[in-house]
């Protein structure tokens, strides 16, 4: 019987191997993730069951889905120094009905202004009771890509921008935040798509916003009913 | 009275030794989030997870450098101070450090930190039957490497003959 393999104990030289080949199937997973999803050198590709998104590959990633009431399926990208978001909610029929009823909404346009209280109201309660909420004129540059964007697609968009003021407190400075808030209804499910974050940042960012938007691709035969 | 003192030992030990693996895969579990993450970070690839397949690897690597090193060294105490049946005692170390984590476990699910809803049979092969068996194989490797007995090379004579 073998009782040393490489000059040590046959029990450790198992140890380490089998450290050694796990460690490297994973590793050899993600390198391979990686060059399968590149689209180009900074960029990745996600393909899910019904969407697909480009979106830069330094960029931090979330997904998930919540099945109550009808079926919402969420992706939130967080930029690179975290502190702007690209949060997307596309909703199944179902969800969208029960969210319309439980929100007593009358007309769709209405949705930014809901998701606008939401935010605002959530940084008075958990970041600054002084915050000051700015419903603000969309740039004309920002307003015809998403006009175009929207055009090209079909779709009929309601689009709200906004700026709270003294948003948060970090390290004794005060920041304020911007955030555009869409909202489309498409062969009666609803899309949300929210553009949020540290003034500076979000201005940092809207190149990557429409880039990442020009690459939204839904498939609106697999979208759940 | 031998045999008392026997059981007792094995005891102690056994729960010495799944303690130690409770610790260390905490402590490895937290390592290897941070040097993955950092990774992640330095290379500018946080976009990475996003993908299932990144997650599965991730899991995979946990496996190797967490679960298994940590049944390692609790089974290396264990070995060293039981050194009987391993065949049987290497077991209980791995058994006592997995209670103790499906003791977290189950905390964090009446705490609500965690969602029942993700609660199913894969999510059990995943987060417990499979841990614990890695632990379990980390333990044996960890138990039989302190006892393993390795026959020693005779050593090197050296003869000098004088011609006169």
């Amino acid at each position: 019987m073998i009782s040393r393999l490489f000059g040590m104990r046959l029990p450790l030289a198992i140890f380490i191997l089998t450290i050694l080949s796990f460690t490297i199937t994973g590793t050899t997973i993600i390198h391979l993730t990686l060059i399968n999803n590149m689209t180009d050198e900074n960029w990745l590709c996600l393909k899910t069951e019904f969407i697909k998104i480009n979106f830069p590959k330094t960029w931090y990633v979330e997904k998930g889905s919540i099945d109550r009431n009808g079926k919402i399926f969420m992706i939130s990208l967080f930029s690179e120094d975290f502190k702007a978001i690209v949060h997307f909610a596309f909703y199944s029929e179902m969800a969208t009905q029960n969210f319309i009823k439980s929100n007593n909404i009358t007309h769709i346009s209405l949705i930014p202004n809901l998701d606008v209280q939401e935010i605002y109201n959530w940084t008075r309660s958990q970041r600054n009771a002084n915050a000051t909420l700015h419903i603000v004129e969309i740039r004309f540059d920002l307003l015809e890509f998403i006009e175009n964007w929207a055009k090209y697609h079909g779709y009929e968009i309601h689009c709200l921008v906004i700026n709270i003021e003294n948003a948060f407190v970090m390290d004794n400075i005060l920041y304020n935040t911007k955030g555009l808030f869409i909202s489309s209804i498409v062969n009666q499910r609803l899309i949300k798509i929210i553009f949020y974050g540290e003034e500076n940042s979000w201005n940092k960012n809207q190149e990557n916003f429409k880039k990442i938007l020009n690459s939204l691709e839904i498939s609106m035969s697999v979208w759940p009913v | 009275m031998k045999s008392e003192t026997d059981y007792r030992k094995l005891a102690l030990n056994s729960l010495i030794g799944g303690t130690i693996l409770f610790g260390a895969v905490i402590f490895f579990d937290m390592i290897l989030f941070s040097v993955t993450n950092w990774i992640y970070m330095s290379m500018g690839i946080m976009g990475l997870s996003a993908y299932d397949e990144t997650a599965i690897a991730y899991y995979i690597i946990k496996l190797g450098t967490v679960y298994l090193t940590s049944g390692f060294l609790g089974g290396l105490y264990a070995g060293y101070k039981i050194r009987e049946r391993l065949k049987m005692t290497m077991a209980f170390p791995a058994i006592v450090g997995s209670l103790l984590l499906l003791l977290v476990v189950v905390v964090q699910f009446s705490l609500g930190y965690r969602p029942l809803s993700e609660l199913d049979f894969l999510w059990l092969i995943r987060n417990i039957i499979v841990p614990f068996l890695m632990s379990l194989f980390g333990s044996y490797l960890g138990g039989y490497t302190v006892n393993w007995e390795v026959e020693e090379k005779p050593k090197e004579e050296r003869i000098t003959l004088i011609f006169k």
